[in-house]
């Protein structure tokens, strides 16, 4: 049984690495696979060794302080400060809960006030292209800037968080080691909110950002873009941990027998549906589950206002100033952005959402971008019978009722749950002690 | 002893497909590409190829006409790609070089998804369009 290991993995290898071939690997096919008694075909298994494991988290040349450890401690404490908020009541930590896999459980979040999306989980969150679930961010420390200064999430501002990195000798000590001294401001002024309100100039933030020096507004956008790469260091180590399904994909590589009950009956047929009929490896591709895209899977409105999804996020994210083209990024070129760079609105973007990713799903209800779905079945029972007449735009034509039968929905269910992963190191789920 | 047969197999297909100098070369498809009137002949390269899934990759377009005349000043080209099965094309708008003798190096490519993908030339030539079609599985 030894030689399997070495076999498979140079298979994959070859398969992926080497040849003029416009077709994709599953030209050369392997063999079915069969476990106590279930045949797993031959395409399925080139599938599902693809799903595993996570590879090795990609760099952000936007943020030179990505892997920062000082930078990192500060994200931590930033990230659970509800001080950077409007009534010192909210923080991050208040949508993306650690304890409850970075969710809040509601359909949709509660800052200062409810907003009209779900808040989605931060698993494997560093390994994105887009952020938000319209991608209306491109970098995740550009992301991390979104929410504080938001109206109806946090509602503070980056001369707040400025204030309160001054204010807080642990902060501001930590902020020196990563980024160097903070800067002193040379306005004088005693109001502690300011920041830019474009589509209100009336705005009393709005007001204050103008009544600064110049040099100063850049130097708090300046503070303001670490802030968030201090974030994204911290949230690039909520990377999930091996699951029952990773643990079975090694076995097969390393033909463990052995370890082949990792996954039950259910769970493997679920696994071949999966990847099979069921077409999910469509858009939860790759070993993060997702193709980091946008798909109009077709939900009706719901009970939310009319939400466009994808297409208007396009052009925000292209003149956002604090993009990664844009003078707070540390690497504006090219190579480095050609996400940003090249995307651009097509009709088909309408209603369309985000992938998220499949790793630790079982436990981040409720499900879509509006938190319709209570239950992972409730999903499933969705894509079985794709019963709604899309809100916006046109549906995936892709998708086809699956018109699953009990058991085949169960047996998904059992596949979903196996993607849970152990928790993370306890350090990480709470700010660090001072 | 599955792993045998998944050997086996692979073995057959290594054979099948030949190898040079490490590079396994399954299968050599065309790359040339004739628009839909038949009036242009495009050959293309793809950088990288095989084109990988959901990553941005290039390629390079080399127009000739059928008749030997050069291309004329007003030529043009414009690249998309589609995949018809599922309604939506890619989500990028590809960035097209000319350069000397017929040539267009194009950027921004991406297939996001696995499938059928229909990638399109069109040329344009004194106000009147021709498309040449490379079907494309990933």
């Amino acid at each position: 049984m030894k030689p399997v290991p070495f076999f498979l993995s140079a298979l994959l290898l070859w398969t992926v690495s080497c040849g003029k071939v416009r077709q994709t690997e599953t030209s050369l096919g392997a063999g079915p696979i069969t476990i106590r008694g279930i045949t797993i075909p031959a395409t399925n298994v080139l599938e599902i060794l693809k799903l595993s494991p996570l590879p090795e988290l990609p760099p952000n040349p936007t943020n030179q302080y990505a892997d920062n450890e000082d930078a990192a401690l500060l994200g931590q404490h930033l990230f659970f400060d509800s001080r950077l908020s409007a009534n010192g009541e909210v923080s991050c930590a208040t949508c993306h809960q650690a304890e409850t896999d970075w969710t809040d459980q509601k359909p949709v979040s509660e800052g200062l006030e409810t907003v009209t999306r779900n808040a989605p989980t931060l698993w494997n969150v560093a390994y994105q292209r887009w952020y938000f679930w319209d991608g209306r961010k491109d970098t995740l420390w550009s992301q991390a800037l979104g929410p504080i200064e938001h109206p109806k999430e946090m509602g503070g501002s980056r001369l707040r968080s400025y204030l309160l990195l001054q204010s807080t000798e642990v902060y501001q000590s930590l902020y020196d080691k990563a980024f160097g001294p903070l800067p002193q401001l040379t306005s004088t002024s005693d109001f502690k909110d300011a920041r830019p309100v474009a589509e209100d100039p009336s705005d009393q933030m709005h007001q204050n950002w103008q009544a600064l020096k110049e040099s100063d507004q850049e130097a708090l956008n300046r503070v303001f873009s670490n802030i968030g790469k201090s974030m994204e260091a911290y949230q690039r180590q909520i990377l999930s941990t091996a699951a029952p399904f990773d643990r079975f994909v090694d076995a097969i590589l390393n033909w463990k027998e052995d370890d082949m009950d990792q996954l039950s009956d259910a769970a493997i047929r679920g696994m071949i549906l999966f990847t099979g009929r069921g077409q999910c490896i469509l858009c939860h591709t790759d070993s993060n589950f997702t193709d980091n895209e946008f798909h109009n899977i077709g939900l009706d409105r719901g009970e939310r206002p009319l939400d466009q999804g994808r297409y208007p996020a396009i052009a925000q994210v292209k003149t956002d100033p604090f993009n990664g083209q844009g003078l707070y990024s540390d690497d504006t070129t090219l190579e480095a952005n050609q996400a940003l760079h090249y995307v651009a609105p097509k009709d088909n973007n309408l209603g369309e959402f985000k992938t998220p990713t499949l790793r630790n799903i079982a436990n981040t209800a409720p499900y879509m971008h509006d938190g319709r779905f209570a239950s992972l079945k409730e999903v499933l029972e969705f894509y079985s019978t794709l019963p709604d007449t899309p809100a916006i735009g046109h549906r995936e034509e892709s998708l086809q009722p699956l018109k699953l039968t009990e058991e085949e929905l169960n047996d998904l269910e059992a596949f979903l749950n196996s993607l849970t992963g152990a928790p993370l190191n306890e350090r990480l789920l709470k700010a660090p002690a001072i | 002893m599955k792993w045998i047969q998944i050997m086996i197999m692979a073995i057959i297909a290594a054979m099948a497909s030949g190898c040079d100098n490490g590079n396994v070369v399954i299968e050599q498809l065309p790359t040339t590409v004739a628009t839909a009137s038949g009036d242009y002949a495009i050959d293309y390269t793809f950088t990288p190829d095989p084109i990988p899934k959901n990553e941005h990759f290039s390629m390079q377009v080399v127009v000739t006409r059928k008749d030997g005349a050069d291309l004329p000043e007003d030529f043009a080209i414009q690249v998309d790609a589609d995949m018809p099965a599922h309604g939506h094309g890619i989500n990028t708008a590809p960035e097209i070089k000319k350069l000397p003798s017929g040539t267009y190096q194009v950027d921004g490519l991406l297939f996001h998804m696995g499938g059928q993908w229909e990638l399109y030339i069109d040329v344009m030539e004194g106000g009147i369009p021709d498309r040449a079609t490379i079907p494309i599985e990933m």
